[in-house]
């Protein structure tokens, strides 16, 4: 990766990067903002970032960190948890099953919402994982636990036990 | 439902979403506003940089240090946000008294490898030479240290304890902020902030930075991306203040102070990040005038 190019780099992963974060709960300016800062900070080590064998598993880290830490701040994240059908979800072309699937993401604590996203969208191994949210791996691992049996959605024992998918 | 429905069930939402159109050169502005803190802790060291030197011989018993017994003290650069002291070189017998002394909070290796500042002159004379430390590692790796209250007894402790053996040098601040301007701040602004730093019982120094100034550090910092400087002028860059704060201030509470005044457009902590990742290229590059001359 090292001839990685940081404006392609930026025109392949922002928009995805900044959906990431709108299925982790975030509105879309505080997407728009985390992820433009997350990319900002890419920009100023890139030697070393480019050199990652996930640059965007980099970025995903830090916007999701700075998500968190936006809610922190604001303190409005306690209060009504986000929604993911605002503005930014196009509810009439959802089918049924679809629909189940995102009330019940809707429905998960924020921390369970980003595991999921972090781990199933944007595929990052359980390690990054532990590293976007502050916590062990065995944390990790938990916390999608309690998702999956939230959502009834059967986890995969093959995929419980891999840390580094 | 197995985890790849999962999956696909999540691109599926995603692709609901309306499209973030990205604004790549909005992120080389702001990184051009912030410019890069990297070398930053290099020269705001080269700044404050006090090899204290003295009392390398005797009193080789006088430095007893106190075993706690915990263990090591090492942490990997990353988790260091300062350092008040550089070790120089970096050997089992000193990690042996570091992680003994009782005034160690933890350390750090740091890699040996140039650091020199860029050969402007203007640079040069901005910023005070006083580099011992930095030449001795440009040959031998070394510790940057962070000691658990007071600097300077730790400085005065490690340096008769490793009498012979090592030597220290003292960054009297291990604390430091950069106050970067908006980039249309008015004169009467930046000199309101130089004011009222000048007035600041917190602040024991500070550097003013021109637009000049940091055009020089912008020039180092992206040499690998020639397009972007070019497309950067002088006038495109913020002028900044260093601060150097007294030991044990705050620099939370410093920035706080500060993040409301006029033209200010945002406070960067020093991270010792160009310390712990040496530039690979050698100070003998055509136009670099070594600093470590005559040493």
């Amino acid at each position: 990766m090292s001839g990685l190019v940081f404006d392609e780099f930026y025109e392949s992963y922002f928009d995805r990067v900044g959906r990431a974060l709108v299925l982790a709960g975030a509105d879309r300016d505080q997407a728009r903002d985390a992820a433009q800062e997350a990319f900002t900070r890419a920009l100023r080590r890139w030697r070393k970032v480019r050199d990652m064998d996930r640059p965007d598993g980099w970025v995903y880290v830090v916007a999701m960190n700075l998500l968190r830490d936006k809610w922190r701040r604001t303190a409005r994240h306690g209060e009504r948890g986000p929604t993911l059908d605002g503005d930014g979800v196009d509810n009439t072309s959802a089918v049924a099953t679809r629909l189940s699937v995102r009330e019940a993401i809707a429905t998960l604590p924020p921390r369970q919402r980003q595991a999921v996203v972090l781990r199933y969208f944007a595929d990052l191994p359980l390690a990054d994982v532990a590293d976007a949210m502050g916590c062990a791996t065995g944390t990790v691992k938990a916390t999608l636990h309690q998702a999956m049996q939230s959502m009834r959605i059967e986890l995969d024992d093959t995929e419980d036990d891999d840390a580094d998918r | 439902m197995p985890t790849d429905e999962l999956r696909g069930e999540l691109t599926t939402l995603a692709d609901e979403i309306e499209p973030f159109a990205g604004d790549v050169q909005a992120v080389h502005r702001r990184v051009r506003s912030r410019r890069v803190i990297a070398t930053a802790l290099v020269t705001a060291a080269l700044v404050v940089i006090v090899a204290s030197t003295v009392a390398v011989a005797g009193h080789r018993n006088a430095g007893k240090v106190n075993v706690t017994g915990t263990g090591s003290k090492e942490v990997s650069a990353d988790k260091m946000s300062h350092f008040d002291l550089i070790v120089v070189p970096a050997t089992p017998a000193v990690q042996d008294v570091l992680d003994a002394s009782r005034l160690v909070d933890e350390y750090a290796l740091i890699p040996h490898g140039d650091r020199s500042p860029p050969g402007d002159r203007s640079l040069d004379s901005l910023l005070l030479r006083p580099i011992d430390a930095f030449c001795a590692l440009q040959t031998r790796d070394g510790y940057a240290v962070v000691a658990k209250s007071d600097a300077h007894a730790l400085a005065a402790t490690l340096t008769l304890a490793l009498s012979g053996r090592a030597t220290v040098y003292d960054v009297p601040f291990g604390s430091d902020i950069e106050f970067f301007m908006k980039v249309d701040a008015s004169r009467a602004q930046t000199d309101s902030l130089r004011n009222a730093l000048a007035a600041d019982g917190d602040v024991r120094s500070f550097v003013h930075l021109s637009r000049e100034d940091a055009y020089a550090v912008f020039k180092k910092d992206f040499a690998e991306q020639p397009a972007l400087i070019a497309s950067t002028k002088a006038s495109d860059l913020p002028e900044s203040f260093r601060v150097i704060l007294e030991p044990g201030r705050s620099i939370a509470a410093v920035v706080r102070r500060y993040e409301q005044a006029a033209g200010l457009d945002t406070a960067i902590t020093v991270h010792p990040e160009a310390l712990f990742h040496p530039a690979s290229t050698p100070a003998s590059s055509a136009t670099a005038v070594s600093p470590c001359r005559g040493r």
